[in-house]
């Protein structure tokens, strides 16, 4: 029934029956409303649509503590990704030496590639893992990077699954995986080193799952004005879930097959179930005062709509470097010294399938209690951790570079 | 301290936009001080106040006049943060970021990097760029104009007294607009009717809130003020067909239903629900439902300007949805002595954080690089010049409270 994320071509047969396997044990383990379509094939006229979908940058540091340092800590090295990059968008700067000898950023990597989808390549197809590690690295992988053992083909899968997430993946939050003891994040260089998938242990399939479908039914609320459509956050708060609406990625994956579902239309996840990074405007890049060449935004993993890998910047073969490319904002004109900057204008999100609208019964409708006031997210639990983070970056005493602000 | 929204920005319940705008871009000479600016800010509140209250400054309280329901908003620009004794940071949303740059330091002359929408030919200064703004707003062309006039005899008076350091504060421009009880545009289609619903909702997107404002508490209930004098080339848009104008905007011309695909024979075809029997116009009760319109178009009609400019996100109180509390007023004015007139709109937007526009204004997937919607690699003769700027700028638009004499009067020194 689904389709390997962006249409890529490299789960064979059982692959595929695997990883649909996974996506369905996410969707039966939870309960929906009639409109929620585990197959896309059962909703009359689909149509599918990418318009649920949300900043890349990561919220948190802003809504704890300032845009300033949000840039400085979600471009903290493998420190930031881990700590911050939770909307299903990571990225890392990869640097070279100048001709000076600094060192200085290069280019930034972005992906959106969900981490159980490369689990699923782990476990049936080390091949074709190996593969898909060199088409974005630049050389092969030996297995003992990709496995801890020299020869894949002496473990079962349930061995190469847990090898590999100790190794690359990363536990992902599942219960198992932490039980045997595998971290939360990969603890060999492969996915630290360079970037190849999501490795945050928010930025799950089952996160996604479970939003979407906890998005898909028709709340309403009665208050004195009557019956009316709910608030988001009216529906985080009535299932406790209040801190959830502070991110980007969770009130956008409710809200999207919420709204749709409240016209009566079915929802589903599309065939290519995955997490795609929606198109830049290249306008407002500037390279020695021109646009910036088109091989410095290069979109892969994926076909066109459905790419899960963005870099930008110049190849190791250009004397040129991250930081001599202006992004022009307003009046200003920044170089681009990190992610961050390019996170914050980079959308985000699945593709949903949906259908014709139709009447709402009374008895579809779930009712949630009217508490229409903004969730003061400041006071989110996570802000402590931010400030934590925001301490130890001060105390580990970093030299920005090349930080410079112009204007326009 | 009890911050509260300042007037004029019309979130709450019961509030009711006003007829006529009049809003005065205020300029002030290289040497005014910020104590001077302070002092001066303080009389033409003063004046402001009274007007309100029915009171001319000349005639006194026995001669009293109808305000109009006359409301009163002071905005701050970024030239004014640019002054190095004020007691404040500069708030989190004023960065240069979020500045709309001048028309000359832009070889294409966008209106901000990203954007279709470009200055007219003629203009080579942003004019309201500048250190402040006052928006007067009332039910009577009068009584903002009033407002307007007895400003410039106060710095007139305010010029006199102190003849040698005349023109400190100077009202720089001062354009004019009116509201439209039809709720259309010049283009005749309805416009600005899938706003957000009055009071929690709309201040949540108004209101800066402990979320955004970089921990500087003193903004809490400020708000961004985003303004744009955007003229609309009828010319243009008379030249496209009627179905191409429908398929452009995403709404049918007359009732203002949403489009939400095209047939095979290139007729636009709207929801069929709307609108409800017993009505004709998406502005009649019964209707409500479509003036937001659904996100499920077909992919033709979610190239539509009402599709690209509102991608319908919650929740509201997060920037990330992108959603902004739009007034708009019109504008009709002759062309220098041409006998051409030239007509638009003063698009005013208040929220929380002025990049929720800004967003809007250059991204690929919203209007980025158009001027009004389409296909950008298939634009219609002209319609890449619809809409024009002559004007834009953002604003901090501070809270007011029992323990400044006006808003604002907290970031000056004393």
């Amino acid at each position: 029934m689904f389709k390997s994320p962006g249409g890529l071509e490299e789960l064979d047969h059982e692959s595929l029956r695997v990883w649909n396997d996974m996506i369905m044990k996410n969707i039966e383990r939870q309960s929906a409303s009639r409109f929620f379509k585990s197959n896309p094939d059962d909703i009359a006229n689909g149509q599918e649509i990418a318009s649920v979908r949300w900043s890349g940058a990561p919220a948190e540091p802003r809504f704890c503590l300032n845009r300033d340092w949000a840039q400085k800590l979600s471009d903290w090295n493998i420190r930031g990704r881990h700590e911050t990059h939770n909307e299903y968008c990571e990225y890392r700067v990869v640097t070279a030496v100048d001709a000076q000898g600094r060192v200085r950023p290069k280019r930034v990597e972005f992906t959106s590639e969900l981490r159980e989808y490369w689990v699923v390549l782990a476990m049936k197809n080390p091949q074709g893992l190996q593969n898909a590690v060199e088409n974005i690295i630049g050389r092969k992988p030996t297995w003992r990077e990709l496995y801890d053992h020299d020869d894949p083909s002496l473990l079962n899968e349930d061995e190469l699954r847990v090898r590999f997430s100790i190794m690359v993946a990363g536990n992902g939050n599942h219960r198992d995986l932490i039980d045997a003891n595998v971290p939360s994040q990969p603890q060999g260089p492969l996915n630290r080193d360079n970037i190849l998938f999501l490795t945050h242990p928010i930025n799950g399939l089952d996160d996604l799952i479970y939003v979407v479908m906890f998005g898909a039914t028709p709340y309403k609320v009665n208050d004195s004005s009557g019956e009316r459509k709910a608030l988001l956050q009216e529906i985080f708060r009535a299932f406790g879930v209040e801190h959830l609406a502070c991110r980007n990625a969770d009130p956008a994956a409710a809200a999207g097959p919420f709204d749709v579902v409240s016209e009566g239309r079915e929802v589903a996840f599309a065939k290519n179930l995955g997490m795609y990074l929606r198109p830049l405007n290249k306008e407002i890049f500037e390279y020695n005062g021109n646009s910036i060449p088109d091989a410095w935004i290069k979109y892969s993993r994926g076909n066109e709509g459905m790419y899960q890998r963005l870099v930008i910047g110049p190849s190791d073969a250009d004397n040129a470097y991250l930081d001599d490319i202006y992004l022009k904002k307003g009046a200003a004109k920044e170089r681009i010294i990190g992610g961050y900057q390019i996170a914050e204008i980079l959308e985000v999100g699945p593709l949903v399938v949906v259908g014709d609208p139709s009447i709402v019964n009374p008895s579809d409708v779930k009712f949630v209690p009217p508490s229409p006031s903004a969730i003061n997210c400041s006071q989110a639990g996570v802000c402590s951790r931010m400030k934590q983070l925001k301490d130890d970056y001060l105390s580990s005493n970093i030299v920005i570079s090349g930080g410079s602000r112009g204007g326009i | 301290m009890d911050n509260r929204i300042q007037e004029g920005t019309n979130w709450d319940i019961g509030a009711k936009p006003k007829s006529h705008l009049k809003l005065l871009i205020l300029e002030t000479t290289e040497n005014t001080s910020s104590k001077d600016l302070r002092l001066g800010l303080k009389s033409i509140w003063q004046v402001l106040q009274s007007l309100k209250s029915g009171v001319v400054p000349s005639l006194g309280s026995d001669y009293p006049v109808d305000p109009k329901e006359l409301e009163v908003l002071i905005g701050y620009g970024h030239k004014f943060f640019e002054r190095e004794d004020l007691i404040v940071p500069t708030p989190e949303g004023m960065l240069l970021t979020n500045r709309f740059p001048q028309p000359n330091n832009i070889e294409s002359k966008q209106v901000i990097p990203g954007s279709g929408i470009i200055y007219d030919e003629d203009i080579q200064e942003n004019v309201a760029d500048a250190e402040l703004v006052i928006q007067l707003t009332a039910n009577s062309q009068l009584s903002v104009n009033r407002g307007h006039v007895e400003i410039l005899k106060l710095l007139n008076a305010m010029d006199e007294e102190n003849p040698l350091e005349t023109g400190r504060i100077k009202i720089k421009e001062a354009f004019d607009g009116f509201g439209r009880e039809d709720h259309r545009s010049w283009i005749d289609f309805h416009d600005g009717i899938s706003n957000l619903r009055k009071g929690e909702e709309r201040k949540q997107v108004v209101a800066i809130k402990p979320d955004n404002s970089g921990g500087q508490d003193w903004t809490h209930n400020g708000t961004y003020m985003v303004f744009m004098r955007l003229p609309v080339n009828l010319k243009v848009w008379s030249e496209v067909p009627y179905n191409e104008q429908e398929i452009l905007v995403g709404r049918t011309k007359k009732s203002g239903c949403p489009i939400i695909r095209i047939a095979p024979d290139g007729t636009p075809v709207p929801d069929p629900r709307c609108p409800v029997s017993g009505t004709r116009e998406i502005t009649e009760e019964g209707n409500e439902q479509f003036r937001e319109p659904s996100a499920v178009v077909s992919d033709e009609i979610k190239l539509s300007h009402v599709q690209r400019a509102n991608h319908h996100r919650s929740p509201v109180f997060k920037p990330d949805s992108r959603r902004i509390y739009r007034q708009g007023f019109e504008f009709v004015e002759s062309v220098g002595n041409t006998g051409d007139y030239r007509v638009g709109l003063n698009f005013i937007s208040f929220q929380d954080d002025p990049d929720r526009v800004l967003f809007i204004l250059t991204q690929p997937d919203w209007l980025g690089n158009l001027s009004f919607g389409g296909d950008p690699n298939n634009q219609y003769n002209g319609i890449d010049k619809l809409v024009t700027a002559r004007a834009a700028a953002t604003y901090f638009v501070p809270p007011d409270n029992t323990e400044v004499l006006f808003p604002g009067e907290n970031m000056f020194p004393r």
